[in-house]
């Protein structure tokens, strides 16, 4: 059997687990039907483009479903890249799981209505929760597109006022300049970590990945790691408060990043 | 994005344990900067604990991979001293318990080993190079009869974990057949043929690991077990898992020396030592071929 014979006949093998792969990453990220199925194809492609060259890198240092996990994972990124620019979604919405995702998605990528939004998903069978419901989880969100900025039209423009008085920019400022000595702060707090503590942190709070997930993707114990938080986020809320960011700032940020 | 993380095989052997302390180290290090590495860590985590999830609903056998937080951090002779001293306080009130509950067949542990949770049964499966049983007039050596056994054996399990109740049940009915020329092997034979039956998946592991214990007894530890692992390392070779024949490579060295392997099985073992200590990259379609000849002249 040839290499590109052998290849072929491992990618066959594996298209089952490929396939369940693409779906959940696709379900973890939002995607509606006939985009997860764009995704599956387009990864597939991409799978056997030049000769299998993704198999044929494998040196057999993991299982192969493990290293084609990891693989797909990458090409998604590739995808959502390509399709949606920087567009990803929040920390807070994958905390709160695939229908939060789905809603964030099709308001702040999609540019729909949360109404529309909701009738969207209701009518696909993407979600069990009311409209209610779904509007007060779009509230619980962080508002805004972190996409690639699209073109609107008059009507959009014309609905934005210019009326940005000298209060409001003055809090603005104020705001500002407050975000930036936190994040300089929390920076400089993060630099006093380990390495293995800093992904903890980042993967937990930075892109709401649950403790399972990140017990998992660091090969720890889930349990112990529960209590490890707790103790590094105590760690960090002393920094900041050493730093001057004042406690109700701090227990905020923790708080929140805590739900 | 550049670097070790940049590398998808080094992140799977991160997923999965399977790094050296320093490896670990180095790869955080670049994971500690890097959102997208993270990110893509953490989306594969969160993509396989989700899988693995709904393969435990379905009711698959989950592979035995390294335990969370069980990274090796003792040197090999100090947690070999250590762990050996732990199992012998944790374990000696209950030795008297291990002659009447199976602890899990050789047969069992490989094939959990090399199965795929959630996938069909893995290619090969009661194929090549020896499809049949001639039964027990079949003229086969005491032997070549053990090292089909056993690799009938892996298949039977393989079948079960798989869900592929044909070929589970083709596989325990060659496995009894083989044992109707060995002495005493009654009772195990009439496990295997029960799990044979249309219902057979309803046989319990532990039954079947019992039959297997005491068929590999009867027929030939060595000699199941060279046909067990050559089985399994023949679907590990399909799928390309250099990390299955990295951890039985100890087995099979002390298999190797072994007194009592057919005759035919000595040559074609000693040229896949060869080949698994030779390092470099592996040739996996020379070393399935390999496989496959070690089987065929080991079993007759």
């Amino acid at each position: 059997m040839t290499e590109r014979q052998d290849c072929a006949s491992l990618l066959v093998q594996h298209l089952g687990w490929i396939e369940r792969v693409a779906a959940s990453l696709s379900r973890r990220n939002g995607l509606s039907g006939d985009e997860a199925e764009d995704f599956a194809s387009w990864a597939k492609a991409k799978l056997v483009e030049d000769d299998y060259a993704v198999l044929r890198k494998f040196r057999g240092e993991s299982a192969l479903t493990t290293y084609l996990t990891v693989v797909l994972t990458m090409l998604y990124r590739d995808y959502r890249v390509a399709q949606w620019g920087r567009w990803r979604p929040s920390a807070a919405a994958k905390r709160r799981g695939p229908a939060a995702v789905r809603l964030e998605t099709l308001v702040y990528r999609d540019g729909y209505r949360w109404r529309q939004a909701a009738d969207l998903m209701h009518s696909r069978g993407e979600t069990d929760l009311s409209e209610d419901e779904l509007g007060k989880l779009l509230a619980d969100l962080p508002a805004g597109s972190r996409g690639r900025p699209r073109q609107v039209g008059e009507a959009a423009m014309a609905a934005i006022t210019d009326g940005a008085d000298a209060e409001a920019g003055v809090h603005a400022a104020e705001a500002e300049q407050e975000r930036q000595a936190l994040g300089t702060a929390l920076a400089r707090a993060m630099q006093g970590l380990n390495d293995e503590d800093r992904a903890i942190l980042r993967m937990r709070f930075w892109q709401g990945y649950s403790v399972a997930d990140v017990a998992r993707a660091m090969r720890l114990d889930q349990k112990p790691l529960y209590r490890r938080i707790d103790r590094l986020l105590s760690r960090l809320r002393t920094e900041l408060e050493k730093a001057g960011i004042s406690r109700e700032r701090v227990r905020v940020l923790t708080d929140e990043d805590a739900a | 994005m550049k670097g070790r993380i940049d590398d998808a095989e080094r992140l799977a052997a991160l997923l999965e344990g399977r790094v050296t302390d320093g490896e670990r180290a180095a790869l955080l290090a670049e994971l500690a900067r890097s959102d997208d590495g993270l990110e893509i860590l953490g989306d594969a985590a969160a993509v396989t604990r989700e899988l693995e999830e709904e393969d435990r609903a379905a009711g698959v056998l989950p592979i035995r991979a390294p335990r969370p937080g069980a990274r090796p951090r003792l040197s090999a002779r100090t947690g070999a001293l250590l762990a050996a001293g732990i199992a012998g306080l944790l374990l000696a009130p209950l030795a008297w318990r291990a002659g009447r509950i199976p602890q899990g067949s050789y047969a069992m542990n490989l094939s959990r080993r090399v199965a795929v949770a959630g996938k069909g049964l893995p290619p090969g499966v009661g194929s090549a190079p020896r499809t049949s049983v001639r039964g027990a007039d079949d003229g086969l050596s005491p032997g070549a009869r053990a090292v089909r056994l056993g690799a009938r054996q892996v298949d039977l399990h393989l079948a079960r974990i798989a869900g592929d109740a044909a070929a589970a049940g083709a596989a325990s009915r060659d496995a009894a057949r083989l044992l109707h020329a060995v002495a005493g092997a009654g009772t195990a034979a009439a496990v295997y043929e029960r799990a044979a039956a249309p219902a057979g998946e309803a046989v319990a592991d532990r039954d079947l690991e019992a039959a297997d214990a005491n068929a590999e007894r009867l027929a030939g530890t060595a000699a199941v077990r060279l046909g067990a692992w050559c089985e399994a390392a023949r679907f590990a070779a399909t799928r390309r898992d250099a990390a299955f024949f990295r951890d039985t490579r100890r087995e099979v060295a002390e298999l190797a020396a072994t007194r009592g392997l057919p005759s035919g099985a000595g040559p074609a073992l000693g040229d896949l030592r060869t080949v698994l200590d030779g390092g470099g990259p592996v040739d996996w379609a020379g070393l399935r071929t390999r496989l496959d000849v070690l089987l065929g002249a080991a079993g007759g």
